[in-house]
């Protein structure tokens, strides 16, 4: 078989290797033939890129809410696998601090540090609190565009605050553990911020999302289980 | 691979050669905003940030694929979500010289679905159908979206194409069927399925690549 022939028949079968629909015989002649065939490499570069690009055309679509939530739990085993392949290391850097906490300078670290967790405990007391947290809002970007801040005690309560570009958030649903969802009746933007009690525990909370006039979530905040 | 260019802006509005720069691997700001490369990279560390981020950059983007390929919001929850953990699972080896992270993680989910299709063992969608929804609800893509004149002049050619030839062209691009399940789909022979292929791979790039050179 000459060249000029391998090339047409290998280019009979460069559009299906390139949509992914060539069943494996035919991929590996393909792929052994442009390693040294710049054309027809080219020729397969330009139909892959290609069908690349034909998936792209698909329409975005809005996904249920609590979407994202779900999704990112599913993202977390190996995050907690990667947390106890580090226990070793916080071990030896536990072990390392308590040999060096006998300098001067560590232990007014040390003091420092218990005075602002003394002043930590005291706060949170004075509305029968146990933890305060401060989340980023994100957008439909993934970037920061606000924070919320939310307290646990009697009562819980949160406050939000949210840059210019974000103003046009006008309602707020908080989305539980238990995978219910709950609107704050009273929620409306004043100053790009908002304060108010919640109606339930705040450990409660999985995720805070920010909804524009159509529904749509145009910020999201997310607690992490057990905060 | 190298990613093609139709003449108009890269889809991040960014020069091709600096969409697939390595350098953008790095975590860099482009004023608050991370790209799409370095999420993809905080995501592959086990960033939590990281993750959600990339989640709620891409979720349309998936979902809506996944809705297409399955017209079923159920199946196509449970698509993407499957979409984003192999995304997770497999962020380490996206080769940026092979195209962008979008490319990337809709090819991803474009397999899900197919999966998913054929673990029901679903009628394939008929591709007229499919077609006229991209392509019908691709106009609504907004004229100020990057990379907005790119995917119009792609849905031109498609729509210029032989009616055949099309239908050829979703059923393998969309649905994944190999020209051997064409062939059986539309009662036409094994050759006659793999010709309307090609030719309508060749006619878009012909039809974008003269488009180039204007």
């Amino acid at each position: 078989m000459s060249a000029d022939t391998g090339c047409q028949d290998i280019r009979g079968l460069t559009a299906e290797v390139a949509l992914g629909v060539a069943d494996g015989e035919d991929r590996a002649r393909v792929l052994d033939h442009v390693v040294e065939c710049p054309e027809c490499r080219q020729e397969l570069e330009d139909l892959t890129a290609l069908a690349d690009d034909l998936v792209v055309l698909a329409p975005e679509h809005e996904p249920p809410l609590g979407f994202e939530l779900r999704t990112i739990r599913g993202l977390q085993p190996k995050r907690e696998r990667q947390r106890r392949w580090r226990l070793p290391a916080v071990a030896f850097a536990a072990a390392a601090l308590a040999a060096t906490t006998a300098t001067a300078g560590v232990l007014f670290l040390v003091r420092d540090d218990r005075r602002l967790a003394g002043e930590y405990r005291a706060t949170l007391s004075e509305a029968n609190g146990t933890v305060f947290r401060a989340v980023p809002l994100r957008n439909t970007g993934g970037s920061k565009a606000g924070t919320a801040f939310v307290y646990e005690g009697a009562p819980s309560w949160m406050l939000v605050t949210v840059d210019s570009s974000s103003s046009r958030a006008t309602r707020a649903e908080l989305v539980t553990r238990d995978g219910r969802t709950v609107t704050l009746p009273a929620f409306t933007l004043s100053s790009l911020s908002w304060g108010g009690v919640l109606p339930f525990d705040a450990r409660q909370i999985a995720a805070i999302h920010l909804l524009d006039e159509t529904g749509r979530s145009v910020l999201v905040a997310y607690l992490p289980d057990g905060w | 691979m190298r990613r093609r260019s139709y003449g108009a802006e890269d889809a991040e509005g960014l020069p091709a050669d600096k969409a697939q720069s390595p350098e953008l691997l790095r975590p860099v700001v482009r004023g608050v905003e991370l790209s799409d490369e370095a999420l993809l990279a905080g995501l592959a560390a086990g960033d939590a940030d990281a993750a959600a981020a990339f989640v709620r950059r891409f979720q349309r983007r998936v979902y809506g694929l996944a809705l297409t390929i399955l017209r079923e919001p159920g199946a196509a929850e449970d698509a993407a979500q499957e979409a984003f953990v192999r995304a997770w699972r497999h962020a380490e080896t996206y080769d940026p010289r092979r195209g962008r992270v979008l490319n990337w993680l809709l090819g991803i989910a474009r397999n899900v679905a197919i999966d998913a299709v054929r673990l029901k063992r679903a009628e394939p969608l008929d591709p007229d159908v499919l077609a006229a929804t991209v392509l019908a609800k691709g106009d609504a893509d907004q004229g100020d979206a990057p990379g907005f004149a790119d995917r119009q002049r792609i849905r031109e050619a498609i729509r210029a194409l032989p009616a055949d030839q099309r239908r050829a062209l979703f059923l393998s691009a969309y649905l994944g069927r190999t020209a051997n399940e064409i062939g059986v789909l539309e009662d036409i022979p094994l050759g006659t399925a793999k010709t309307r292929i090609r030719s309508a791979m060749i006619r878009l790039r012909a039809e974008l690549g003269v488009a180039d050179e204007r």
